[in-house]
């Protein structure tokens, strides 16, 4: 009775530490938006900015958001999911080509690309919403690619094959096999683009179009006032946590009802007619160009008209900074996300612990400019944030904890899916032949979760080498990066002499750019059943 | 007694420490500037200047957005601000973020309508917001005034940037401040109603804009002409319009003043005075202008050549135009004002 007295304590001190560090993970996730929160609620009425917003322009930019993101989606899943899924379930030459065109475009920022779709071409199309809805969505097609690619490898091609078997139509595998299973996918990537399009700002007033986010940012400078900024917020914060929310319970929950087998073989790729694939990798390459070519070879151009005009002596420095700074965010995600499948319970037994981590999404629904306000206010003088700083707060950190937060969803997410495609068994088994707890975990981890964190932190340090507004805003002083440049000369619509800053970024962009090819690449590769797993999306 | 061979070492080895020390110590006074200006902008060459000049280190914080924000938060992390509109730099007086200067050099060389009543900021430049058109599709007799430009003969013919922006919140602020409300109120109404497309982009966009022939008109920051003019991506937009400066036969042109001051930072006050007096010296101001084509605020500093040009059509000597000067401290409320009405009309919303 003793050890089985004993063996309870340890399962209740467990669960007790996982519930510490779920709420913890949430409380850090939710930290911006709650202090914004709280710092509004004493004055959400004073001065009558929220009526005001709310009985003036509020009503139309907001439609024009929802619209702008719906168009987006559109785009984002035609461009970035549908080439994915017959990547993964059809064998054709151009496959690797096909892959390789969408992942091209997270070389560039949205705001850059803006920048250059507006020097380029003066057509009225490209300065209207549907020319930002078709950028965010091709901004955003990477990620489908990837969220689908993934997915796509992990579904057994049985399942539909069972179904025709039986007798159903095409219609009804659609909405019986294919929409249940590719539930959870479609929920992520409207996510991104939902959280991507409705949280820009840059793109958005580079174009002019008139949206929520726009606004905010336009009450928020136009009265210089933290309070203003902080009431106006609540109409995205609000609406954002509750989105998250609702998608964490979903996807959990669809999760849950639609198990996909830990052990799923890859899908046998079956051959793709010759038309067919050669129309597929025409219409990669055709959605490339506005999304990367056009504007790579403009930049190119551009940079070597104004190298004369580079001051090289900056580039090292710059380039130093940004990639340190990036180097630090992934780390701080790779850390946490690293602490949540050591405390976390694997096989997803823990609604609360699945969850929680969602609620990092949030902060990507709101302009990042806002989040960088929340920061400057947690840490303003004499508060609880700067004496726990100290001179810390005048370093680099605060970019690097504000863009850890932000883009803390691209590993956790693909994280929580490895944790719960790691049978427990695997850990108790390890346990059995001595390994310690940690141990234990890091073998049964092995093929399933480093993987999926590595690809996510290597996405990471791409978002944060793009990121612009809260380096702009938490920037310690004397701080430079090719982001900032960038801004300065585009500011100026001087986007030739920004040319040489975005190319250095993409080629600090490089690396993390191959690995992700070389890992989509290498998912359902012939020989290695079930590596759809060890991918992570 | 001391080896004579070991004599150069030591030497050699205190004059290391020596100058590293100096360097040291010259490290140690780092002074710290705070601006709304852009890092590649026009504010970096008058810091390299006094770089050059003092010896003393400047680091900047260039973040464009949120500048009164930060320095709320951080009151005495920078020892300077600088601002492209000193409105922003009002706004911070008032809430106490400044420092008064008493500084007897800037006060000398500072005419008094420049100077803040309260000794806290000074406004170090001006430029004039005014109209440019297309000289293919507009005569120059065709314009006047602001008030001019709510006509119905401007129908879709206007481009600006946002009414949200501080620029034209600082022009419609000077438009309550000198019309009064219920004028301020149609012209801005009238200016919004006649926009060719909604506002977007910067200033020069509105120029390219004229040039691609999406409109006629369009109200820019002087500086913008010799500065595209230099750009030769830029230079077929300037070549397209011609400028005129508004009202000169009544009240005057609006402007728009850049400002500068200390904040309550105390360490490095004395390195904070010489920075803001370098910048009022004729060095100093001499230096504004041939880099931003800005006006210099002393009238022994000469309106750069390129700019004297700009206006010369209307009769405009030596560059010199007449002023419609709205005192800062008559400015006080009218942003909040400005604000709220431009959002009420929906001044940013899709045409």
């Amino acid at each position: 009775m003793p050890g089985w007295a004993s063996r309870r304590a340890d399962i209740s001190a467990a669960g007790l530490a996982r519930l510490v560090f779920t709420l913890a993970l949430g409380g850090c996730a939710l930290l911006p938006a709650g202090y914004l929160l709280w710092a509004a609620l004493p004055v959400l009425f004073d001065g009558g900015w929220l009526a005001h917003f709310a009985s003036t322009t509020l009503p139309h930019q907001a439609r024009t958001s929802l619209w702008v993101a719906l168009e987006a989606a559109v785009v984002a899943f035609a461009v970035g999911a549908l080439p994915a899924v017959v990547v993964s379930r059809f064998d054709f030459r151009g496959r690797r080509l096909v892959t390789v065109l969408a992942l091209l475009p997270l070389l560039f920022a949205p705001y850059v690309t803006a920048g250059t779709w507006t020097v380029m071409f003066s057509w009225a199309f490209f300065e209207g919403r549907h020319a930002l809805a078709i950028q965010h969505g091709l901004a955003c097609s990477p990620y489908l690619f990837i969220i689908f690619r993934v997915a796509a490898a992990r579904i057994p091609s049985a399942f539909s094959e069972l179904a025709a078997a039986l007798g159903l139509g095409p219609w009804q595998r659609l909405l019986r096999v294919h929409v249940p299973t590719y539930a959870v996918p479609v929920a992520a990537g409207l996510m991104i683009v939902l959280a991507q399009t409705i949280g820009d700002y840059a793109a958005a007033e580079r174009l002019g179009i008139d949206t929520l986010s726009v606004g905010v940012h336009n009450l928020w400078l136009a009265s210089q006032s933290s309070s203003v900024a902080a009431v106006v917020s609540v109409v995205m914060i609000v609406p954002a946590v509750f989105a998250v929310a609702v998608a964490a319970w979903a996807a959990t929950s669809i999760i849950s009802q639609n198990p996909i087998p830990p052990a799923a073989a890859a899908a046998c790729r079956k051959p793709l007619a010759r038309p067919l694939a050669w129309g597929l990798v025409g219409f990669s390459l055709l959605c490339s160009l506005p999304a990367f070519w056009i504007p790579e070879v403009l930049t190119v151009r551009w940079a070597w008209i104004k190298w004369d005009r580079t001051r090289f002596a900056a580039i090292p420095g710059d380039m130093l900074n940004a990639a340190g700074t990036s180097l630090c965010t992934a780390l701080v995600v790779a850390a946490v996300c690293a602490l949540t499948a050591l405390l976390l319970r694997s096989g997803g037994r823990s609604r609360l612990a699945e969850r929680a981590p969602w609620l990092f999404l949030s902060n990507y629904f709101l302009p990042s400019l806002v989040l960088a306000l929340a920061f400057v206010m947690m840490s303003a003088d004499g508060s609880l944030g700067a004496q726990w700083l100290g001179s810390w707060r005048d370093s680099r950190l605060l970019v690097v904890v504000s863009e850890a937060l932000r883009f803390m969803p691209f590993a956790m997410l693909p994280v929580l899916d490895a944790l719960r495609r790691t049978p427990q068994a695997t850990i108790e088994v390890a346990r059995t032949f001595g390994a310690g707890p940690v141990r234990a975990r890091m073998v049964a981890f092995a093929g399933h979760l480093w993987p999926a964190l590595l690809l996510g932190c290597a996405l990471v340090f791409m978002e944060s080498l793009k990121e612009l507004d809260m380096s702009l805003m938490l920037q310690p002083f004397g701080y430079t990066s090719p982001a900032l440049k960038i801004y300065a000369f585009s500011r100026n619509q001087n986007m030739d002499r920004a040319a040489v800053w975005v190319l250095i970024t993409q080629v600090l962009m490089l690396l993390p750019l191959l690995l992700l090819c070389w890992r989509m690449n290498r998912l359902g590769a012939p020989g290695r059943a079930g590596s759809g797993q060890s991918a992570g999306a | 007694m001391a080896d004579p061979k070991s004599r150069p070492t030591t030497t050699l080895l205190l004059a290391f420490i020596l100058a590293a020390s100096t360097s040291a110590v010259a490290q140690e006074r780092v002074l710290r500037v705070i601006s709304d200006r852009t890092d590649q902008g026009v504010v970096r060459p008058v810091l390299e200047a006094f770089e050059a000049r003092s010896g003393v280190k400047v680091e900047g914080v260039f973040m464009d957005q949120g500048l009164v924000n930060r320095l709320e938060s951080r009151p005495t992390e920078a020892d300077v601000v600088i601002t492209k509109d000193a409105e922003l730099l009002d706004i911070a007086a008032q809430r106490g973020l400044l420092d008064p200067l008493k500084s007897a050099k800037i006060r000398a060389a500072v005419p008094s309508e420049f100077m803040d009543p309260a000794d806290r900021y000074f406004v170090d430049a001006y430029r004039a917001r005014i109209i440019f058109y297309s000289k293919a599709r507009v005569k120059p007799s065709d314009l006047s005034t602001y008030e001019d430009l709510a006509s119905p003969k401007w129908k879709g013919r206007i481009c600006l940037r946002s009414g949200s922006h501080d620029y034209n919140l600082a022009l419609f602020g000077q438009f309550f401040a000198s019309f009064g409300e219920a004028k301020a109120k149609a012209v801005i109404s009238g200016i919004g109603s006649n926009l060719a497309r909604a506002p977007k982009g910067n200033d020069r966009e509105q120029a390219r804009a004229i040039y691609e022939g999406k409109c006629d008109v369009a109200l820019m920051n002087t500086y913008y002409h010799p500065m595209m003019a230099a750009e030769p991506t830029q230079k077929a937009w300037a070549d397209a319009v011609g400028v005129y400066f508004p009202s000169q036969a009544g009240k005057g042109t609006f402007i728009m003043r850049s400002a500068a001051g200390v904040t309550k930072a105390t360490a490095n006050r004395d390195l904070a005075l010489a920075l803001l007096e370098f910048i009022v010296s004729r060095e100093g101001q001499q230096l504004i202008v041939d880099r931003t084509k800005q006006y210099s605020v002393r009238p022994d500093v000469a309106v750069h050549p390129l700019m004297v040009r700009l206006g010369a059509e209307q009769g405009l000597v030596d560059g010199r135009f007449k002023i419609d000067f709205v005192p800062l401290d008559l400015m006080a409320g009218k942003r909040e004002e400005v604000i709220r009405f431009v959002n009420e009309i929906r001044f940013d919303a899709e045409r």
